[in-house]
C-alpha cells in the first residue's frame, strides 16, 4: 500500500496506490466553517446533488447510469466535526480488469456531473428534484424523535451547552429548512465550491498520473483556499451540575450525561482519551458494562462515547425510571474510581486492543479513507503518529485526564408508561 | 488417524477455494483463505434459533414447549464459564471483538481478530461448548434481558418488523419476538437452558466458518485436535414440533398505536417458495429480487408517484426476507393515504412484466456485486454461512449461475408467484 500526498492551490490530491482490493475507492471532502444555518443548506444541498443532475435530470436516469456501470455507488453526506462542516462524496465501482470495461473512468465522468453540474438551470435547482428532496429532509428531522436514545442525546447536548457545535441537530432544524428555496440553495453549492478546504482521496489498483490529470482538469478551475481550519472547540466550563427529567410515554428511561474535557493537550485527547474512554464504556470489557450491567442488571447496554472535537465525554444508558438514582451513583463512582484506580492489564488490553483496531481498519477500502481523512482533521501528521501515542499512555496520563472530565449535565428521558410494572 | 479428505470447492472467477471438512462428532468445518487480508473471522454456528421451543428433549420421548425467547436467553447464558471466567475479558486479552446474535434459525458467535487466532479460536470452541448455568446467574439475566425487550418496544421500526411476521405466520415459530416477551423470559430456568443446549449445541448441529489468511492444514488439525478432546452425546435426529405452516396469513389487517410521528404503513407479502436446497431455488431468489427492483426501484417512478400523488409523504421503501419455506416482501411507507398505498402496490407487483432492458441492468448489477462483495473475510464469511445454511452447500459456479440469468426464464418464474397472500399494518401515532 503505498500513500502519496498532492498538493496544489485549490486541493490536495491523496492516492492510496494497492492491489489488495477488487473495487476503487474514492472520496472528496469540502471542508467549511460551522453555522448551524449553512449546516442545514447543505444537509440539503447533500442529498439533492446525488438526486440527479443536469445530463441526468432524473432520478431514475442517474441511478440507471450507476447501476449499468456495474453496481457503481455514490453518496453525499454532510457532517459537523466540531467547529466544521464535512460535505463528503464518496464513490465505488468494481475494477476495470474484473470486467472488461472502463468501469473507473465512467465512474469518474458520473462523480464530475454530480460535483460539477447540478440540475441548475436559469439560477434555480430543478424544482421537481428539490421537492421530492425536500420532503424527505422535512421528515427526516421529524422522525429523529422516534429514535429514543439518539433523541434524548442531543437534547442532553442542548442542555449542556446551547451554543455549542454540538448541540446542533444531526438531522437539521425544521425552522431553518422552511427558508430554503430552489435559489438561494444554488448561492450555497457555489459557496461550497469555490470557499471550502478540498480533499481528495483515491484508493486501489490505479494509474496515478493519469488520475492526477483527470482531476486535475475538473478540479483546478476551483477558486484556491488558504483558509486555516480547525475542527477543536474549546468548551466554557458549567460550576453547576444540571439535571433535567424529562417525561415520555415510553417503556424504557434513557439515561444521558454529558461531561466536559478541560484543558486536555493535543496528545491526551488524541491518544490517552481513546484509552481512558475504552476502560471506562467503550467495549465489552469496560467498566460500565461490567458493572452496570453484568453485576447490577440494570442494563442491557451502559457505554461511553468520545466528541473529541467538542471536548465532551457522553455516558448512554437504558434503563428502568424507578432505577435512575441509583444508576446515576453507580455511573459516578465508576468515574471517579478511575481516578485512582486503573489497572495495569486494563491499560495493557486498550492499548493493545485499539492498536489491533487500527490495523483491522486496512482491510477495508473506504474505512483507510476515513481514517487518512480523519488524521488531517485531528492535525496529525499521519496514523502512525496516533498509533505510536496510544502505545506509550501510561496510568499517570490516564489518572490526569481522568481529573479533567467534570460532569456537566445528567438528562433522564422518558421511562413513563402507563401501567408499566 | 485414518487420511482426511476435504472436499474443495473453487469458486470459479473469484480466485477462492473453500475447503469443508465435516468430523467424526458430526460437526462441519468451512475455510477460506483471504490472502493479504489482516484480519481473520470464525462464526461458530448453531442451526436453533427463536422458532423453535416446542421440541422432543435429547434423551427424552416427548414433545414439550419452552418460554419464547429461550434460545436468545440461552445465547446470553452460553458466556457464562464454571471458572468465573469472563469470556469477553479473556477475547480481549487476545485483541479480539467478539459477539453473538440469535436469528428466528439459527444462534451465532463469533470474533474477529488480526492476531492470536488460535488462541481465540479456543477460546471460541471451549466456551461455547462448556457453559455453566446456575440459578443465580439465570436470575440475573433477567433483568438485563428484560430492559433489551423494553428498549426494542420503543422502537417503531422494530414493532414493525416484529409485527410483520406475527401478522404472516399462523402456526410457525416465525411470528413471535426472538426475545421472547418480559412475561415469557421470566419463567425460563436453569433446568430449561440445559435441556435445550444439549439437544442444539450437539457438534451435528453445528457448523463453524473460518476466513482469513490462515493455512488450511493448520486450521483443520486444530479444530479436529479441539474437537477430539471432547465428549459429546449421540444426536439423533431433533424432532421438532411441525408447524404445518399454511400459505394463507394469520392476520389480514392490524392497527397499532406507537411512538411514531406520523401514520406508517405495511404491507407485507407472503409468498411459498419451497426451498429444496438446490441450484434452481438460488436462481428463482435472485429472479424474485430483479422483479422487486425492477418493479418498484430506483429505476421507477413509483415513489416520486406515491409522494406527488399524496400517497406517502416522502419516504416508500421495500425489503425481502427468508422464513423457511416463505419469502417474504416488506412494503413500507410514512403515509397519507393507507388503502390507495396498498392498492398501488398490489396493482404493479401483480402486473408480472418487465423490461428487458431493465431486467439486463439487474443482472449486471448482480454479477459485479457476486464479485467484488464478498472480498473481506467478514463478508465472505457471511456469504458462505448463508450458502451452507440454505443450501447445505457451496456453489462453485456462483458467478456462471448468475451470468446465465436470462430474461426468458425470468419471466416465466414471475408468472409463477402468488401475491394473494397478505397483510397490512397501520401504525399510528399515540395520542398524547
Amino acid at each position: 500500500m503505498k500513500y502519496t500526498k498532492y498538493e496544489y492551490d485549490n486541493y490536495t490530491l491523496h492516492i492510496v496506490n494497492t492491489k489488495k482490493f477488487v473495487r476503487t475507492y474514492m472520496q472528496v471532502d469540502f471542508r467549511t466553517s460551522l453555522t448551524e444555518e449553512k449546516y442545514n443548506y447543505l444537509l440539503m444541498l447533500s442529498s439533492l446533488l446525488t438526486y440527479s443532475t443536469k445530463k441526468y435530470n432524473t432520478n431514475q436516469l442517474l441511478s440507471r447510469e450507476l447501476l449499468n456501470n456495474y453496481d457503481n455507488f455514490i453518496s453525499c453526506s454532510s457532517y459537523i466535526s466540531g467547529n466544521n462542516i464535512i460535505v463528503n462524496l464518496y464513490n465505488n465501482s468494481i475494477n476495470d480488469k474484473l470486467v472488461n470495461d472502463r468501469v473507473f473512468d465512467k465512474s469518474l465522468d458520473i462523480l464530475n456531473e454530480v460535483i460539477f453540474n447540478p440540475n441548475i438551470m436559469n439560477n434555480k435547482f430543478d424544482k421537481k428534484s428539490f421537492d421530492i428532496v425536500y420532503k424527505r429532509r422535512r421528515d427526516i428531522i421529524k422522525e429523529s424523535k422516534e429514535n429514543m436514545r439518539g433523541y434524548a442525546t442531543t437534547l442532553m447536548l442542548k442542555k449542556m451547552n446551547k451554543n455549542s457545535p454540538a448541540a446542533i441537530a444531526n438531522e437539521g432544524n425544521i425552522k431553518i429548512l422552511k427558508k430554503i428555496n430552489e435559489e438561494n440553495l444554488v448561492n450555497s453549492y457555489n459557496d461550497l465550491l469555490n470557499n471550502s478546504k478540498i480533499d481528495i482521496f483515491v484508493l486501489g489498483d490505479i494509474d496515478e498520473e493519469d488520475i492526477k490529470e483527470k482531476i486535475n482538469k475538473k478540479f483546478s478551475k476551483l477558486k484556491p483556499n488558504k483558509e486555516k481550519y480547525s475542527c477543536y472547540y474549546e468548551t466554557k466550563i458549567g460550576n453547576k451540575i444540571k439535571e433535567c427529567i424529562k417525561e415520555k410515554n415510553t417503556n424504557q428511561a434513557k439515561l444521558i450525561m454529558g461531561f466536559d474535557l478541560t484543558n486536555l493537550t493535543s496528545f491526551e485527547r488524541s491518544c490517552v482519551l481513546p484509552i481512558y474512554n475504552y476502560i471506562l464504556g467503550g467495549s465489552a470489557t469496560s467498566r460500565l458494562f461490567n458493572n452496570v450491567r453484568e453485576k447490577a442488571s440494570l442494563a442491557y447496554y451502559a457505554s461511553s462515547s468520545i466528541m473529541e472535537f467538542d471536548n465532551i465525554l457522553i455516558i448512554s444508558t437504558g434503563i428502568d425510571k424507578k432505577n435512575y438514582k441509583k444508576t446515576y451513583g453507580l455511573i459516578m463512582d465508576n468515574i471517579k474510581d478511575l481516578e485512582t484506580n486503573i489497572t495495569d492489564e486494563e491499560i495493557k488490553q486498550a492499548i493493545e486492543n485499539k492498536v489491533s483496531k487500527y490495523n483491522e481498519n486496512f482491510d477495508y477500502g473506504n474505512v483507510i479513507l476515513n481514517m487518512y481523512y480523519t488524521m488531517i482533521l485531528k492535525e496529525k501528521k499521519n496514523i502512525d503518529e496516533v498509533i505510536n501515542g496510544i502505545q506509550k499512555v501510561s496510568k499517570k496520563d490516564l489518572y490526569l485526564v481522568a481529573k479533567k472530565i467534570k460532569l456537566n449535565t445528567v438528562y433522564l428521558y422518558g421511562g413513563d408508561k402507563v401501567g408499566k410494572n | 488417524m485414518g487420511v482426511i479428505k476435504l472436499e474443495k470447492i473453487n469458486i470459479e472467477r473469484l480466485n477462492k477455494t473453500v475447503v469443508i471438512d465435516t468430523l467424526d462428532n458430526g460437526l462441519t468445518v468451512l475455510f477460506c483463505k483471504t490472502k493479504d487480508y489482516i484480519s481473520k473471522v470464525a462464526y461458530f454456528t448453531t442451526k436453533y434459533g427463536s422458532k423453535d421451543f416446542e421440541f422432543i428433549p435429547i434423551s427424552e420421548n416427548k414433545m414439550k414447549k419452552f418460554p419464547q425467547g429461550i434460545a436468545h436467553f440461552l445465547e446470553h447464558k452460553v458466556f457464562e464459564q464454571k471458572t468465573g471466567e469472563i469470556i469477553f475479558e479473556k477475547f480481549s486479552k487476545r485483541q479480539a471483538d467478539a459477539n453473538a446474535f440469535t436469528s428466528q434459525e439459527q444462534t451465532k458467535y463469533h470474533f474477529s481478530c488480526s492476531q492470536n487466532f488460535y488462541d481465540n479460536l479456543e477460546i471460541l470452541l471451549d466456551f461455547v461448548q462448556d457453559p455453566y448455568f446456575t440459578d443465580s446467574n439465570v436470575e440475573k439475566e433477567k433483568g438485563i434481558i428484560s430492559q433489551e425487550l423494553e428498549m426494542y418496544k420503543d422502537n417503531p421500526n422494530w414493532v414493525g418488523y416484529q409485527k410483520t411476521y406475527e401478522c404472516l405466520f399462523v402456526n410457525s415459530g416465525y411470528k413471535y419476538d426472538i426475545g421472547g416477551s418480559v412475561e415469557e423470559i421470566m419463567k425460563i430456568t436453569k433446568e430449561d437452558l440445559y435441556k435445550c443446549y444439549n439437544t442444539f449445541y450437539n457438534p451435528s448441529n453445528m457448523y463453524l466458518v473460518i476466513t482469513g489468511d490462515l493455512d488450511e492444514k493448520e486450521v483443520f488439525e486444530f479444530v479436529r485436535k479441539n474437537q477430539m478432546k471432547k465428549k459429546f452425546g449421540k444426536q439423533d435426529k431433533i424432532i421438532k414440533k411441525e408447524d404445518n405452516e399454511p400459505k394463507e396469513v394469520a392476520i389480514k389487517k392490524l392497527v397499532l398505536n406507537e411512538n411514531v410521528v406520523a401514520q406508517r404503513s405495511y404491507l407485507v407479502y407472503k409468498i411459498y417458495l419451497k426451498n429444496k436446497m438446490d441450484e434452481q431455488t438460488f436462481i428463482n431468489k435472485m429472479y424474485l429480487d430483479i422483479y422487486l427492483g425492477a418493479s418498484f426501484g430506483e429505476l421507477t417512478t413509483v415513489r416520486e408517484d406515491m409522494i406527488n400523488n399524496k400517497i406517502v409523504k416522502s419516504m416508500f421503501s421495500f425489503g425481502i426476507e427468508e422464513a423457511g419455506d416463505f419469502i417474504i416482501i416488506e412494503f413500507d411507507g410514512n403515509t397519507i393515504n393507507h388503502n390507495k398505498f396498498v392498492n398501488k402496490i398490489d396493482k404493479i407487483i401483480n402486473n408480472k412484466k418487465s423490461k428487458e432492458e431493465d431486467f439486463n441492468i439487474f443482472r449486471k448489477y448482480i454479477i459485479s456485486n457476486m464479485i467484488s462483495r464478498n472480498e473481506m473475510p467478514s463478508a465472505l464469511n457471511i456469504r458462505i454461512s448463508e450458502l451452507y445454511y440454505n443450501y447445505n452447500k457451496i456453489f462453485g459456479n456462483i458467478i456462471e449461475l448468475c451470468e446465465k440469468l436470462n430474461y426468458k426464464d425470468y419471466l416465466t418464474f414471475i408468472k409463477t408467484l402468488d401475491f394473494s397472500n397478505k397483510s397490512e399494518i397501520i401504525m399510528k401515532p399515540k395520542k398524547k
